[in-house]
C-alpha cells in the first residue's frame, strides 16, 4: 500500500473529491488484497468455491471501507494507520463470515442450551482403562463445576461459546447483551473453573497425559 | 470437539487471571502488536494483556493471525 503517514491518510479520507477518492481507493486495494489472500487460504475451511471466495472479498472490502469512514474518528494513532485499517476490515469480514456460517448450519436454530455435554470429544479412545478412568474423572471434575458452580449466564455463554461453536456475537445477541459482557462472563466462569481444577490438585499435565493419543 | 480444541480450553482455564482485558481493548491494541511484532520488537513483552488474550480468545486469535499476514511485506505473500 502506499507509503502515506497517518497524518495524510487523515487528511485525504476526511477531504472531499479527488484527494479522498484516491485515498479510497487506494484502501480499497489494499482491503481487497488482503481478504483474497485470505479467502483463498481458508476458503476450504469456510465452505466457499473460488468464485464465491471472490464475489465475498469484493462485498466484504466495501463494507469495510464503510466501516473504516465510520470510525475514523476512534483511530488512536498507536499503530500505522493502514495496519488500523486492515484489523478493522478483518475484524469485520470474519465476524460475518462466522455469523453467516452459523446462520447456514443447522444449529442455528437452535439457542444456546445450558448443559454442557455428555462426553466433549469427538472420539472416545482411551489407551488403557487406567488412562480411560483418568478422562472420566477429569471431564467430570468440570462438568460438574459447570453445572453447579457457574451462574445460568455464565454457563449458557461457556457452553454455547465453548461447546456448541456459536460464535461469541451470536451469543452475544442471544443474551440481549453486547461481545465485551459476553466475554466477561466467560472469563468469570473460567475462573470458577479454574479454582475447581487446583482444589482437585489438576494441573495441564495431568491433562495432557489423561488425553495423549493412543 | 477436536482434542486440540478440548486441550485448549483446558489449557485456557489453568491460564485465567484475575483480571483480563475484554475483546474491544484488545481490538484497539492489536494494531499496535502487530507492527510491534513486524519490526521485531517484542510484543508479547511490550503488550502481555494483548498476548494472553490471544491465548484465551480463538475469534480473537484468528483475526490477530490474518492480520500479521495481511501486512507483512508483498513478498512474503508469494
Amino acid at each position: 500500500m502506499a507509503e502515506l503517514s497517518n497524518a495524510e491518510w487523515l487528511r485525504a479520507l476526511r477531504a472531499s473529491g479527488a484527494e479522498q477518492q484516491k485515498a479510497l481507493e487506494t484502501l480499497r486495494r489494499g482491503i481487497l488484497r488482503a481478504l483474497q489472500w485470505y479467502l483463498a487460504e481458508h476458503r476450504s475451511a469456510w465452505g466457499f468455491d473460488q468464485e464465491q471466495a471472490r464475489a465475498l472479498a469484493e462485498d466484504l472490502t466495501q463494507e469495510a471501507l464503510i466501516t473504516i469512514l465510520e470510525k475514523l474518528a476512534t483511530f488512536r494513532g498507536e499503530s500505522q494507520f493502514t495496519t488500523w485499517a486492515y484489523s478493522v476490515a478483518l475484524r469485520r469480514a470474519l465476524g460475518e463470515l462466522r455469523r453467516k456460517r452459523w446462520q447456514e448450519s443447522s444449529l442455528a436454530a437452535r439457542e444456546a442450551r445450558t448443559p454442557p455435554p455428555i462426553w466433549p470429544l469427538e472420539d472416545q479412545r482411551a489407551q488403557n482403562p487406567e488412562q480411560a478412568a483418568q478422562q472420566s474423572e477429569l471431564w467430570h471434575t468440570i462438568r460438574e463445576a459447570i453445572e453447579r458452580d457457574l451462574t445460568v449466564r455464565q454457563r449458557t455463554v461457556l457452553v454455547g461459546h465453548v461447546f456448541q461453536g456459536v460464535p461469541l456475537d451470536i451469543v452475544a445477541e442471544q443474551l440481549g447483551t453486547n461481545r465485551d459482557n459476553v466475554y466477561k462472563l466467560l472469563h468469570d466462569a473460567r475462573k470458577k473453573l479454574k479454582q475447581r481444577l487446583l482444589q482437585r490438585g489438576l494441573t495441564y499435565a495431568d491433562v495432557l497425559k489423561a488425553f495423549e493419543r493412543p | 470437539m477436536k482434542r486440540a480444541e478440548f486441550l485448549q480450553f483446558i489449557r485456557s482455564i489453568l491460564t485465567t487471571e484475575d483480571v483480563e482485558i475484554l475483546c474491544t481493548e484488545f481490538f484497539a491494541l492489536l494494531p499496535r502488536y502487530v507492527d510491534l511484532e513486524l519490526s521485531g520488537q517484542e510484543a508479547a513483552q511490550l503488550l502481555p494483556q494483548v498476548a494472553h488474550h490471544l491465548g484465551q480468545c480463538p475469534e480473537c486469535y484468528e483475526v490477530y493471525q490474518a492480520l500479521l499476514k495481511a501486512t507483512r511485506p508483498e513478498e512474503d505473500h508469494r
